[in-house]
């Protein structure tokens, strides 16, 4: 056993030596003047950290800060200017240590400003990370987030100047609550969440309707109604139980108390599966 | 030649090879590695050029120390600074960098490019930026751990993973062989006597494994308050599956060692369990330290990687079969002759009677009380 017990020591030696746990903190800072933009388009992949989004100062179009281990992330930054296109990036490395990664998680983060009184398009792809969206002041267009295991704080503060075009959250696992959700002006509003919890708080400066597709899957899902609002939801159940106390079903839709008389409408259409959905009404 | 000589020369042999081998591997990996120049204004503005927010410079846009453009001063080109600060009162109609110092912006100051600062910050003190303005504490470029690994890199990691894997497993050998090795025994015995069975049973089983976890999964969610349990059972699923496969691989490997190690026990004297379970285990190691190490040979290495990947994965599988067949090794399958149980100081008095016929010892019998006598 002795040549044996040599060999090992040896590969040891060779592939086993003291891991470097020191990381590699850098700091970027990156933000353009808004010029002669008249939109933006705002492509975020964040994988791992902390993530904020909300204004930028006035004469910028946009203001990113980021911090990240050099060791085990890449930030990747750019902006095209014909198309009038900011892609901000940061992708961890395939093979990190779970405690690198958690490392990277805490205290990595990212905050990025947008410029308000423009059009925005974003389009945020969130991996594992805690982010804080706050979109009041800002002209949101159309926005998609897309998150992995994600906690979510999406807040619509303000009244969009316009109506947004498309709203689109799918959460994978994780919480992800959305503020003033009537603030958005959406459309049409798309919210779906694998696993986890879903908290909608509907208020905010609306009038007319509000339509909202609802998908919900082994989790559960509070809507936060405003008392002068109607809601009627049309959700396909799987194994799942919604708060339909006060509701009356006609026709496979249970339509809230007054909903006719009501001021503003939500119509909920969507799905509920191995979950929960319930009804909180809000002053 | 007595056969464990032999044995002992082959062993020496091929952990000869394979030092060798590794050596060669690696000394040729660690030489594959990128060489840098001397100059550092050259190194640094390469690894500027590489840096996602970095930018391209010319050598002759950069000067080392302090510079200031003029108000007078309108510069077509790039301007930078290496180790000192960039005051701009003039105009620049390519970009700015400061490498190391700060790029300072002062009134009048017009940069039609982008302004960077490595090490430092952009001030705008009255002047404008038409490009984008960004400060980075210090330049990232390189390979991202994990991601785009140099050779010796991947060999190294490669090396370290195959015997961080061997040492888990000679752990687990050592544990089994203490608390469990009349389990491990009924499963080699079910392998040895039902090999293409147990090889059915292991691919089956391993088809079944994600089915079966997402029946457990659906089952638990169906109840609504199994919801909850969904985590812990995923947990305990794997736990099973990865206990399964170890069991079973250990069940092969100790086959593997005895196969190894047949010339050096004696007739009828008992076989040494973990030295054969070791031996078993280091044969599979020697077949993964060959793979890796050779992992820039091309053919060869793609060859050896195969065979390591393929032997591991038959004896895995072969292994899970049995350890079905034998419910872990709790019952024993036709044909197959039960393992007893090791021997107790109990039995110790008992000598083994191979065929030839061996005279049994006495049994031990208490002292007579003195009462009797």
């Amino acid at each position: 056993m002795k040549p044996l017990l040599l060999t090992l020591l040896s590969l040891l030696a060779i592939g086993g030596g003291p891991a470097d746990g020191a990381r590699a903190w850098r700091t970027l800072a990156a933000s353009r003047p808004r010029g002669n933009a008249d939109s933006l388009r705002v492509i975020v992949r964040y994988d791992a950290g902390r993530i904020s989004v909300g204004a930028a100062a006035a004469p910028l179009l946009y203001d990113a800060r980021a911090r990240f281990d050099a060791k085990e992330q890449r930030l990747s930054r750019s902006y095209d200017s014909a198309t009038h296109t900011l892609h901000v990036g940061i992708d961890s490395a395939v093979h990190t240590s779970g405690r690198s990664r958690a490392g990277a998680r805490e205290e990595g983060r990212l905050d990025l400003g947008l410029a308000a009184g423009i059009p925005l398009d974003i389009d945020l792809d969130l991996g594992a990370t805690r982010a804080v969206l706050d979109l009041g002041s800002l002209w949101v267009d159309a926005m998609h987030v897309s998150t992995g295991a994600t906690e979510t704080d999406l807040t619509f503060g303000s009244l969009n100047p316009k109506p947004m075009r498309d709203l689109f959250v799918d959460a994978g696992v994780g919480s992800i609550a959305i503020h003033q959700l009537g603030n958005a002006r959406a459309q049409h509003a798309s919210i779906a969440s694998t696993v986890g919890s879903v908290d909608l708080d509907l208020g905010g400066a609306w009038t007319g309707e509000m339509p909202l597709t609802l998908r919900v899957a082994l989790g559960s899902a509070t809507l936060r109604v405003p008392r002068d609002a109607g809601i009627a939801l049309r959700l396909s159940r799987r194994i799942a139980n919604v708060d339909s106390d006060g509701f009356t079903e006609r026709d496979g839709v249970y339509y809230s108390t007054g909903y006719e008389l009501a001021k503003r409408h939500i119509m909920v259409d969507g799905s509920a599966t191995l979950a929960s959905v319930d009804v909180i009404w809000k002053e | 030649m007595r056969a464990s000589d032999k044995v002992r020369r082959i062993r020496r042999l091929a952990i000869g090879l394979l030092l060798g081998a590794i050596t060669i591997q690696v000394a040729r990996a660690q030489n594959a590695a990128p060489q840098t120049g001397s100059d550092p204004v050259a190194v640094t503005l390469d690894s500027l050029r590489r840096d996602a927010n970095g930018m391209t410079l010319e050598r002759a846009a950069v000067q080392i120390g302090s510079r200031t453009v003029q108000p007078s001063e309108h510069l077509a080109g790039d301007v930078a600074s290496y180790h000192g600060s960039l005051e701009i009162s003039g105009t620049v109609d390519g970009s700015v960098a400061a490498i190391g110092g700060d790029v300072v912006l002062l009134p009048g100051g017009h940069v039609r490019g982008d302004a960077l600062s490595v090490g430092g910050e952009v001030k705008l003190a009255g002047g404008t930026v038409e490009g984008e303005m960004r400060s980075i504490s210090a330049l990232s470029v390189g390979p991202l751990a994990g991601a785009q690994l140099t050779p010796a890199q991947t060999t190294r990691r490669s090396l370290s993973l195959a015997v961080a894997c061997y040492l888990i497993l000679v752990a687990m050998a050592l544990a089994v062989s203490l608390f469990a090795r009349g389990h491990l025994e009924t499963i080699g015995s079910t392998i040895r006597t039902n090999f293409s069975h147990a090889f059915l049973f292991g691919v089956l089983g391993e088809i079944a494994i994600v089915p079966l976890f997402l029946l457990t999964v659906v089952a638990l969610a169906i109840t609504i308050v199994g919801i909850l349990l969904i985590p812990f059972a995923a947990v305990a699923f794997a736990l099973g599956v990865m206990g399964a496969l170890a069991l079973g691989f250990l069940a092969m490997s100790l086959l593997a060692g005895d196969a190894i190690m047949r010339g050096d026990t004696a007739a009828g004297e008992a076989r040494p369990v973990v030295t054969h379970l070791i031996s078993g285990l280091s044969l599979f190691l020697v077949l993964w330290l060959l793979g890796s190490a050779s992992a820039y040979t091309g053919f060869v290495g793609s060859v050896l990687r195969l065979l390591a990947v393929l032997s591991t994965w038959i004896a895995a599988t072969v292994g899970l079969g049995a350890v079905i067949i034998t419910r872990a090794g709790t019952r024993t399958v036709a044909g197959v002759p039960r393992v007893p149980p090791p021997p107790a100081e109990e039995y110790a008095w008992q000598t083994p009677t191979p065929v030839s016929g061996v005279a049994a010892a006495r049994r031990p019998t208490a002292a007579p009380r003195a009462s009797r006598q």
